[in-house]
């Protein structure tokens, strides 16, 4: 056995010329073996346990709705939640989710195609819109549904529109649109029609990526490429603080904690944080695309900045500033494991995180965390309850 | 006349005679089946199923929340004797998760096996050992493991046998310092059926 070994060994080794002639067989097994446990320790995770990771999964049963769609947006009132695929469906938040989602009827119809979303709390607002996308006309609602206003957009805002969002903010409801000459436009609703938000974000060549307002005194709207500000409407205009986020094509999301301060994130893994009038950078990861941003101010006393991840694995990550430690992959915070991160966010990219305006259960806070279809066979909407009494997260849970 | 008869008999026997002894040797085409330096290759395909999962502390963690999946695998064999091979196996199996994630092993390691029974039907038993890559949710660990198994096969034809395999599989992780608690030992079931190609 031992000569079939050596032979074996001998066989197996490069011609004559590529090998030292002192090297014996025992010398490739050592190698060999060397090899094995280098790759053993060096390619492994220590922190990550398979078997216990996957102990710890939940099986999720969601409505099939939320299945290899994308929801893009969500909105409340006191009875019901919103959510945005390519039509709005709903359901009551005094039920569990499971299959109680169905399809939102709109103006008496649930055949049509929906191009934004947007609620108050009270009013919910629907654009409808062509197979092209083309805006038709914005509905409102303040009754779940069963009266419908039309809001005539299309004579404030245009008829050769195509909508690419609907945002309320401070309880004004703002239309992002762009035309077929890629130029883009915001708008707001006055009360009796729709204007324009103001003259410097009206005809620009950069997207509009969204709208807040940062419960002090202004709004913020920030566009692939510039922060705007305003603190009275239809005067939103470009922030000229000095080292601001601005950059072209970099700016993907902001966040607001509702006492004025905002955060903007961008493509190169920074977040920019604005207070006291000053704009200060903030490392998130190096050389990392980011994604949108959430400010979650539970638990109060260590609130955590959410951050969407732009790179190909997707999910979020979590960012505790009074430490401040970034957690990835579920692995602390607001997740209760890393295996049920894995089997819901894996290769989802995230479109937005969100909190309902009017809580169902005075003791709990609820974060909706929205996706898009991705390359799994997962839910696009998982939930999240926070007890306020222990201070602890439920945990995601696919609706 | 009678001279030429018994001569024509006597051929007749003869050529009856190598006839039969030419078909008695190829009726038994496995006569040189399981020598020493013989060498056979088998592909294997079946189910994977998983049994249990320890702790570090040898406690069952219930729910393994893993569903049976499916192994592939490829097998080199030399024998060293009439009942001794050893060689070395490279296969693939998978396993989902209640999550609806799918953890991937990738065992290569080296085999040794006593076969016995007679031809054209033969018995073994097996062990190997080995390093398994396994891949869950894009983490991967490199961990060893072994399979204890047995099975039988067929001759169909002098280079070709078919069988079944059943192998119990212990595919352990270990974890440094003070992640040891995450050390965990699973316990798999292993089936299949597949052929070898004897050369």
């Amino acid at each position: 056995m031992r000569e079939y070994i050596a032979r074996l060994a001998e066989n197996s080794l490069p011609k004559a010329g590529k090998v030292k002639s002192g090297r014996t067989p025992h010398a490739v097994g050592l190698i060999v073996a060397a090899t094995f446990i280098l790759l053993a320790f060096s390619g492994c995770d220590n922190t990550f346990s398979v078997f216990q990771t996957i102990s710890q999964e939940e099986k999720q049963i969601g409505a099939d709705l939320f299945k290899n769609t994308t929801v893009r947006a969500m909105a409340d009132d006191s009875s019901n939640y919103y959510a945005l695929l390519g039509q709005v469906v709903w359901r009551p938040k005094s039920t569990t989710s499971e299959g109680s989602w169905d399809v939102f009827s709109v103006n008496g119809s649930t055949d049509y195609f929906a191009a934004g979303l947007a609620g108050d709390g009270t009013n919910i607002y629907v654009a409808k819109a062509d197979g092209d996308n083309v805006l038709d006309d914005i509905y409102v609602t303040s009754d779940g549904g069963t009266k419908w206003t039309a809001m005539n957009a299309a004579t404030g805002i245009g008829s050769d529109v195509f909508v690419d969002w609907l945002k309320c903010a401070n309880n004004t409801l703002f239309v992002a649109v762009h035309n077929s000459a890629s130029k883009y436009s915001l708008f707001y609703y006055d009360g009796s029609s729709f204007v324009s938000a103001g003259a410097a974000v009206s005809g620009i060549d950069a997207p509009l990526v969204d709208i807040l307002y940062d419960g002090s005194s202004s709004y913020w709207l920030v566009s692939d490429s510039k922060v705007y500000k305003g603190t009275t409407l239809g005067a939103i205009a470009e922030d000229s603080t000095a080292s601001n986020p601005d950059y072209d094509r970099y700016l993907l999301g902001v966040a607001s904690d509702g006492a004025g301060r905002v955060i903007v994130s961008r493509k190169d893994g920074y977040i920019y944080s604005y207070a006291s009038s000053v704009w200060t950078p903030i490392q998130i990861k190096s050389s990392t695309k980011l994604g949108p941003v959430f400010f979650l101010t539970q638990p109060a006393s260590t609130p955590r900045i959410l951050i969407g991840k732009g790179v190909s694995s997707y999910g979020y990550m979590e960012y505790n500033e009074s430490t401040p430690t970034l957690k990835e992959n579920g692995s602390s915070f607001i997740s209760t494991s890393s295996s049920i991160y894995y089997s819901t966010m894996l290769s989802k990219q995230v479109q937005a995180f969100w909190q309902p305006v009017n809580e169902y259960d005075a003791t709990k806070k609820t974060l909706f965390i929205l996706l898009a279809s991705g390359s799994t066979d997962t839910y696009a909407l998982y939930r999240n309850d926070y007890t306020i009494s222990t201070g602890s997260w439920s945990g995601w849970t696919a609706e | 006349m009678s001279k030429k008869l018994l001569a024509v008999i006597v051929l007749i026997a003869s050529v009856n005679a190598l006839t039969l002894g030419a078909q008695e040797k190829t009726s038994d085409p496995f006569a040189a089946a399981r020598k020493k330096g013989d060498q056979s290759i088998t592909i294997l395909a079946g189910g994977f199923i998983p049994l249990f999962v320890l702790d570090n502390n040898g406690a069952l963690i219930s729910p393994s929340n893993m569903y049976p999946g499916a192994s592939f695998g490829v097998q080199y064999r030399y024998m060293l004797g009439k009942s001794i091979g050893i060689g070395g196996s490279i296969a693939g199996s998978f396993v989902t998760t209640v999550g609806g994630g799918t953890l991937f092993f990738a065992p290569i390691g080296v085999t040794a096996a006593w076969i016995g029974g007679g031809e054209p039907m033969e018995y073994e038993i097996s062990t190997e050992l080995g390093m398994n890559i396994l891949r869950l949710y894009g983490n991967g660990l490199i961990e060893p493991y072994a399979k204890l198994g047995a099975g039988f096969s067929r001759y169909v034809s002098s280079s070709w046998s078919i069988g079944a395999k059943v192998s119990w599989c212990f595919m352990p992780e270990f974890h440094l310092g003070t992640y040891s608690s995450l050390n965990s030992y699973a316990n798999f079931l292993e089936f299949s059926v597949g052929a070898v190609y004897h050369f």
